[in-house]
């Protein structure tokens, strides 16, 4: 036998006479044939799996290549491969006959391999052609590797080739040990399951295959050989894992990746037919029923036990279903109650609730272990959700009316059902207890450390069960007293007290004289802006209610000296910065300001050229070519900066694709494509726009000298007519970067202003500095001609006013353009757009704004203001973009904001989403951002937000205003009634109305809830946002109301406070007489019942001066900051 | 690095809780340490359930994967907790399956009556029967407790040694050890009462994370705490706060809550009891185990000398609580010797370390550690780069040491300084400041080192 004669059998493409080939061939010749036949392997494979999966990639890169550079898929590296991988088997196939690249010739081939190879290669390439063909191929070859073969396709596709191996072993080839892997495939290949053939990929796409079904029970019945190995198999936790799913879908190499059906989906359909078959043996005798049983529940136990927290849904229901539908009898199931016991230890909820149920039913046997189970139930009150506790109750009760004598340990474990989170399953449990009519000082000592736990609702019940009487007892009174029993009685106010004042209990004295004295200490405008004076002068008189701080941001520092960004000083820091980001860019965002950071570094340090640079940067470089992918602007300018001239042509790329996306998101690859030119021209640059602090915040001082530093070396940033006159003979490099200028301008800090003004005063008069003494509050200036730079110019002397001096000059160019934006909510659907295979999100937007957009929609790019207006949202919106564009204008985040509240109300299910939209919440966590509405819409939008990362980062955002005392309570409940009545959020119709509604009084309420609970503060500040939400017409309120109003209850009785203003108690009044009964009734009436309380003045001081201490933290702060931000630009004498 | 050590657990009988009369009895049994089969304690349990929960939540944390490569699923089988007895109380301690939990038990004098027979550590075995019989020990019952077993009774009792195989990775091994040097750098940043650890715990989301990546902060909330994604002035980040659940059920006997915190994202929990203790600590990350931190690799990296190791070693003898002052008054060396000696005693599974008491206790762990200290992957890497001449130092001061060594295909930039180490390797890129030096840096230090040379 010789290649050639394997090259004319292999070209007929014939399975049949591929197989007959080998039939008299020694195991020697079959050797010295194994190369040419794993040559014909992997060429075929290369031409028909590779070269479809790299075109597949390709289309796939192609459409998402804008967003692979900041999604983390390591899909350029596989690209690569793939080429590598492509383009050798193209070389070796002009060797080969033509057949080779026929999509036939994979079998075949495959055939051909298996019948050479050894056990290795075969493992190695994955050599598994059809299973009637291995069969023949073995049966006729015998190697001496048949075992292992078979323990391998056991593992690799036991679904279709375990029956191979079975045959093998009844015809006495082979003799198998039942191994894990070995049984495991019996239970994946006996229902038949069967992918035929294994799916290829064909022009980009995964071919579906036929699957064949059988079933488990045809099986045994046809092979009664089986059932021996059946008890093998239950008793393998392998099997049964893979069947019940309990260990999921897993991944990796034995993931099954490219067939036609998923590891997952085949134990799903392998499990459910594996039920059905045991339960029709069953019944028809053929295996024993009894054995069956005593198999199958321990392993559910021990699985359960084992990894209590892990079990899915799946594997419950696999278990519990087989196992009630074998129609126990009581004395089999009481036989079994060990085994249910033991479960109620375990940690999933559903086979808690199974289990209860079993020994629910098991409660009359006269052997039934009381005392066990009433011991063991307390643990099950602790898990989450109440249909397990509900049972668990019902059990209890089973037991007492069963077993009279059991009254107090049912008791007691009852009481531990008011660890449960859930309100019903407390009340369930009260309303046991009384029935009971079991009490002692031990279960009223239990209950009373209980109370502070139980929901407000249902305290007074277990207070009177206790036999305390209160309607307020509260949480701290518990607390004080976890030692009392019953004959101690606590102390409380009468329910209804006409006399309240006089009952005041005395509040701890506050050291009010050192609170002053640090007062004293600050600058006046601090001290007005944290409001100081508001909760001193609150400390000491009757007021109730504290107002939120108001600041525009201009009025306080915002340049935190902590926080000033590192300057990359030499080659050596640039190289490890730049290595250490492009190391992690795929699945990792750079942050606004290390893009910053970068782009400074590359244009400064961009000429330097030491003697080793080469040896130095040798290793960034290899870095930076292996990314790999050309769209990515870091990598390009890296390259571009190591080896001298411009990368694959990316500037020219960019250029395409500039102006394809929103146009804001466009100025950072701008910059990059503007310093890289620089970078590779060996020229260094100087970016006005750098920030020097976290945040987007430039030092104007700092400004002002990188301004004269451009003066003396840029000819377009001096004044005179000689130096422009040299500029324009292309003697000098004199040029302008408008955009830089504008970016620059707009991140001024209003920090250090006056003393940066002084020194640009002497500074050349171009019109940049003229636009920045503008900017710096020189009134004497005349606006210039580059509109951009003069709007933005405008915008930073006053973010939050119009300018009428420069909108004379540059008239109607938009919002945020000489005049600020102005918001309305009004709802208007958006037709999804399709920009380079992107689609937009169907969306709607929330928000009109004013002025208007002119009507030449091509803004100019640098009018970065005005675009900030006209983004459109891809789905996988960078968060590389999202967070740079919260740094291009600090002092005034409004068309951030309104950004974030249109993307956040867009909600589409797509979590990834979700984590983005969280970039705009979080910016509200910085105590410093001014609350505006348009801030504050947001937030509120937060709040209802589906999205679990957008509702959770709300709820934090909303701790924070409370905890620094930016949040009006009276804004938000406004706010919260606006947009629960507005039309204007209501979708008019098609596909907008499947994410309608975009607010939910539910979610709101249950974000209100945990915000309460962060201190008494909090409590207070949320009971007057509910509060100002309950007014107005009770008609319209919520079905879910009464969420609102346990949290109004909890807060009040908290606080030993009651309803204050007039309008809310009519609103509930009138709310009272529509819903008289039921939850809410029941709520309303327990809320104006309330009268203040003795404590409520400690409560109001303690609340009072937990404001007061965060008042003053960040009026020192700011005191701090303005000292150090000064001290550090004054003259080295003066300092 | 892979590498596994197989490991053969041989108890004399199997760990079992048997009835007596109106009572039980916990046999726990043991294999290794010192002793083949040691026998530690005899007495009783003096609350039987709370007991059996505590030991059941080590048990569990012991065959817990909070986090699952492909890899190491296959390889990993549960390994058994161990138990120290100190002559005052009993310590048992457990790594989870994923190397990025660690939890231990205190039960001290008042928890365990009776006789402390033996000091040691070792091997403790807990099979599913014994488990899953703990579950329904109840509180009125009287529970007595055997740590191992007398030779007269064994050589009386079972026949048949009950064996175990398991295959202990090195990682897993390293992270039982290195989880000393973290908890050494905890501080304690929050008590609460138990009724507040309660409330937190009953607040915890039903779908709380334990996926890769996933990070919460523990700040204040009133008289608690609470999660919160945002870090604050006084929080402690817990990496996929999924795993905290393992302690739902303890909570319910806290009388507080201690939180500890550190620099480096690791947090450690402490559940005080009347008269026990439980620990957790878990590892900054789902996907992280302690192995991998690389906190003693730079020491390791340098030459030392041995000479006050073998004196701190030589004093231990099972103290509950190792006291530096005092030992380097009694040894005569400084107390930040004492420190390191400690530490790299930890190191080697020879100490372990008490939160509580801020302290180190003596314990050996019973499995062959010579095998942690040879295998530190990055360190031999290092030494190979150094010994295969692929470090190249071009400049040396007393404060900066310049060099380019061989990396995959390019040389890579390293530069030394006393107080920062950098490198272009992609190790250095991902984990600058916290999970120890890359082995470009390691060979650099190792070849600028003049005690090296």
């Amino acid at each position: 036998m010789t290649t050639e004669d394997l090259d004319k059998v292999l070209s007929t493409l014939s399975v049949e006479k591929t197989i007959t080939f080998f039939n008299d061939v020694s195991e020697k010749d079959r050797k010295a044939l194994a190369p040419r036949a794993l040559q014909w392997l992997e060429v075929s494979s290369m031409h028909h799996t590779t070269d479809t999966e790299l075109n597949f990639y390709l289309t796939q890169a192609q459409n998402k290549l804008i967003g692979l550079l900041t999604t983390g898929m390591d899909a350029p590296k596989r690209i690569q491969r793939l080429i590598k991988q492509v383009e050798d088997a193209k070389l070796q196939a002009k060797s080969m006959p033509p057949q080779v690249v026929k999509k036939e010739a994979i079998e075949v081939a495959s055939i051909a391999v298996m019948a050479t190879s050894g056990i290795t290669d075969i493992k190695k390439k994955d050599v598994v052609p059809l299973p009637n063909h291995c069969y023949q191929i073995i049966a006729a070859r015998q190697p001496s590797w048949m075992a292992a073969w078979i323990e391998w396709i056991a593992t690799e596709t036991p679904h279709s080739h375990w029956a191979v191996a079975r045959r093998l072993e009844c015809e006495g080839i082979v003799a198998i040990e039942h191994t894990p892997s070995y049984l495991s495939g019996m239970a994946l290949s006996l229902p038949g399951v069967i992918p035929q053939p294994p799916n290829r990929w064909e022009n980009g796409k995964v071919v579906q295959a036929e699957i064949v079904e059988g079933t488990v029970a045809e099986a045994f019945l046809a092979d009664e050989r089986l059932i021996e190995l059946l008890w093998e198999m239950l008793a393998d936790d392998l099997s049964m894992r893979l069947l019940t799913h309990e260990q999921g879908p897993p991944s990796g190499r034995n993931a099954w990746q490219g067939e036609n059906i998923s590891r997952w989906q085949l134990t799903q359909l392998a499990g459910g037919r594996w039920k059905r078959g045991l339960l029709r043996l069953c019944k028809e005798q053929k295996i024993d029923r009894l054995r069956l049983i005593n198999t199958i529940l321990p392993i559910f136990v021990r699985f359960n036990l084992e990894h209590s927290d892990s079990g899915s849904t799946l594997q419950v229901s696999w278990f519990t279903d087989l196992h009630d539908a074998l129609e126990l009898t009581e004395s089999e199931s009481f036989a079994l109650h060990q085994d249910y016991l033991r479960l109620l230890g375990c940690r999933n909820p559903k086979v808690v609730l199974w289990s209860l149920q079993k020994l629910t039913s098991l409660v009359g046997h006269p052997d039934f272990p009381v005392e066990v189970v009433c011991e063991s139930i307390p643990t099950v009150f602790l898990l989450k959700g109440k249909e397990h506790s509900a049972q668990a109750l019902k059990c209890l009760k089973e037991i007492v009316d069963k077993h009279p004598t059991s009254k107090r340990i049912a008791a007691m474990a009852a009481i531990e059902a008011m660890d449960s989170e859930s309100s019903d399953v407390q009340k369930r449990a009260l309303t046991l207890l009384t029935k009971l009519k079991a009490k002692d000082d031990k279960l009223i000592a239990l209950m009373q450390n209980k109370l502070p736990r139980i929901n407000i609702q249902h305290r007074q019940q277990a207070a009177d069960w206790v036999g305390v009487g209160t309607t307020s007892l509260t949480a701290d009174q518990v607390d004080k007293n976890e030692t009392i029993v019953a004959d101690n009685v606590i102390q409380l106010r009468p329910s209804k007290s006409s006399k309240p004042e006089e009952e005041q209990s005395v509040p701890p004295a506050i050291d009010l004289e050192e609170y002053y004295r640090r007062c004293e200490a600050l600058p006046n405008i601090f001290r007005s802006a944290a409001k100081l004076d508001m909760v001193l002068e609150a400390l000491s008189s009757n007021v109730h209610e504290l107002g939120a701080l108001e600041f525009t941001g201009m009025d306080i520092p915002r340049l935190n000296p902590d926080k000033r960004l590192p300057v990359l000083k030499d080659l050596d820091s640039m190289i490890f910065f730049t290595s250490r980001i492009l190391h992690q860019q795929w699945g990792f965002v750079p942050t606004a300001e290390e893009v910053e950071i970068m782009l400074d570094g590359f244009a400064r340090l961009g000429a330097e050229q030491p003697p080793d640079f080469k040896a130095r940067t040798d290793a960034l470089l290899g870095i930076a070519r292996s990314v790999g992918f050309s769209i990515d602007p870091i990598m390009n300018t890296t390259v571009t900066w190591i080896t001298g001239h411009e990368e694959a042509n990316w500037l020219r790329h960019f250029a395409k694709s500039l102006s394809q996306l929103n146009k804001v998101d466009d100025v950072v690859r701008r910059r990059f494509v503007k310093v890289g030119k620089k970078v590779a021209n060996r020229e260094s640059v100087i970016l006005l726009s750098t920030p020097t602090h976290e945040g987007g915040w430039i030092d104007p001082v700092i400004l002002v000298e990188r301004a004269r530093t451009l003066s003396n070396t840029n000819p377009g940033y001096q004044k005179g007519f000689f130096s422009q006159f040299l500029g324009v003979l292309g003697l000098t490099k004199g040029e302008r970067d408008i955009e830089d200028e504008c970016l620059a301008l707009l991140r001024i800090a209003p920090d250090n202003r006056e003393l940066a003004l002084a020194r640009a005063v002497k500074l050349p008069r171009s019109e940049f500095i003229q636009a920045l003494r503008y900017a710096l509050g020189d009134d004497d200036i005349q606006i210039g001609e580059t509109p951009a730079v003069w709007i933005a110019a405008a915008r930073a002397r006053s973010p939050l006013g119009d300018d009428s001096r420069v909108e004379a000059r540059h008239r109607g160019l938009g919002p945020d353009s000489a005049t600020r934006a102005r918001y309305e909510l009004t709802f208007t659907t958006v037709q999804p757009k399709v920009i380079r295979s992107h689609t937009t999100d169907p969306k709607w937007k929330l928000l009109s704004r004013l002025p208007a957009m002119p009507a030449d929609t091509r803004l100019a790019e640098e009018l970065v203001t005005v675009q900030m207006h006209t983004a459109n949202f891809h789905r996988r919106m960078d968060a590389y973009y999202i967070d740079w564009r919260k740094t291009i204008t600090p002092m005034s985040l409004d068309a951030f904001f309104a950004e974030g509240v249109e993307r956040i109300a867009a909600h589409d299910g797509v979590d990834s989403t979700g984590k983005l939209n969280t970039t705009y919440l979080e910016k509200l966590y910085d105590p410093d951002v001014p609350m505006t509405r348009i801030a504050l819409l947001m937030l509120t939008l937060g709040l209802s937000s589906k999205q679990k990362e957008e509702h959770a980062t709300a709820i934090e955002a909303l701790i924070a205003t409370i905890d620094d005392g930016r949040l009006n309570a009276q804004h938000l409940g406004d706010m919260l009634v606006e947009l629960q009545t507005s039309k204007g959020l209501r979708p008019p119709g098609g596909y907008a109305q499947e994410y309608a509604p975009l607010t939910s009084a539910t979610r709101w309420a249950k974000a209100l809830k945990p915000a309460a609970l962060a201190s008494t503060f909090h409590a207070r500040v949320i009971g007057q946002v509910i509060q100002t939400y309950l007014r107005g017409d009770a008609t319209s309120a919520s079905k879910d109301v009464h969420l609102f109003l346990e949290s109004l209850l909890e807060i009040l009785v908290e606080s030993d406070d009651c309803i204050r203003t007039d309008d809310t108690r009519n609103y509930l009044t009138e709310l009272g007489q529509l819903k008289s009964t039921g939850k809410t009734g029941k709520l309303i009436k327990q809320i104006l019942a309330l009268k203040q309380g003795p404590r409520f003045e400690q409560k109001r001081q303690e609340a009072l001066q937990y404001a007061l201490d965060r008042r003053l933290e960040r009026a020192e702060r700011w005191t701090d900051w303005q000292q150090r931000n000064r001290a550090a630009h004054l003259e080295p004498a003066m300092a | 690095m892979s590498g596994g050590m197989n490991y053969a657990y041989a108890y004399p009988f199997a760990s079992q809780l048997e009835t007596l009369g109106k009572g039980k009895h916990l046999s726990l049994a043991t294999c290794g340490g010192v002793d083949k089969n040691p026998y530690f304690f005899q007495g009783r349990l003096v609350q039987a359930r709370r007991s059996a929960d505590l030991l059941l939540t080590v048990s569990e944390i012991s065959r817990t994967r909070f986090y699952s490569p492909t890899a190491i699923r296959e390889m990993i089988l549960a390994a058994d907790p161990v138990v120290t007895s100190g002559g005052d109380r009993l310590r048992f301690e457990a790594f989870s399956v994923c190397c990025g939990v660690y939890a231990r038990v205190d039960l001290r004098p008042n928890a365990i009556d009776g006789d402390f027979v033996g000091r040691g550590t070792t091997n403790v075995d807990f099979n599913p029967p014994m488990r899953a019989a703990l579950v329904n020990i109840l509180s009125s019952e009287k529970v007595g407790l055997n740590v191992g077993a007398d030779r007269v009774e064994l050589e009386r009792g079972s026949e048949k040694v009950v064996e175990k195989k398991v295959k202990l990775p090195i990682r897993w091994l390293k992270g039982f050890v290195e989880v000393q040097a973290h908890q050494s750098k905890l501080k304690p940043i929050f008590e609460i009462s138990g009724e507040e650890a309660r409330r937190f715990f009953g607040t915890l989301p039903k779908h709380l994370m334990t996926q890769k990546g996933t990070m919460s902060y523990v700040v204040p909330a009133g008289k608690g705490l609470r999660l919160s994604p945002r870090e604050g002035p006084q929080s402690v980040l817990i990496g996929a706060p999924g795993r905290l659940k393992v302690l739902e059920q303890l909570v319910r006997y806290a009388n507080k809550v201690r939180v500890y915190g550190g620099d480096d994202g690791v947090s450690g929990w402490e559940i005080f009891l009347d008269d026990a203790s439980f620990h957790l600590v878990l590892s900054p990350d789902a996907s992280r185990g302690f192995s991998g931190e690389g906190q003693v690799l730079s020491q390791l990296a340098h030459t030392r000398k041995d000479d006050d190791l073998a004196k701190v070693r030589a004093t231990l003898q099972w103290q509950a609580c190792v006291d530096a002052q005092s030992l380097a008054t009694t040894l005569n060396v400084d107390e930040s010797s004492v420190a390191e000696a400690l530490a790299t005693l930890g190191t080697r599974g020879l100490v372990g370390y008490d939160l509580a008491e801020s302290a180190y206790f003596h314990r050996e762990l019973p499995f062959n550690m010579d095998m942690v200290e040879e295998l530190q992957p990055r360190l031999i890497n290092a030494r190979k780069l150094v010994e295969e001449g692929s470090v190249r130092i071009t400049k040396k001061t007393s404060s900066q040491v310049e060099a380019y060594v061989k990396g995959t295909n390019v040389e890579h930039r390293v530069v030394v300084t006393e107080s920062k180490s950098q490198c272009t390797c992609e190790w250095q890129a991902k984990h600058p400041d916290d999970r120890g030096a890359c082995k470009h840096i390691l060979a650099v230090e190792i070849l600028a080192d003049p005690e090296n040379n």
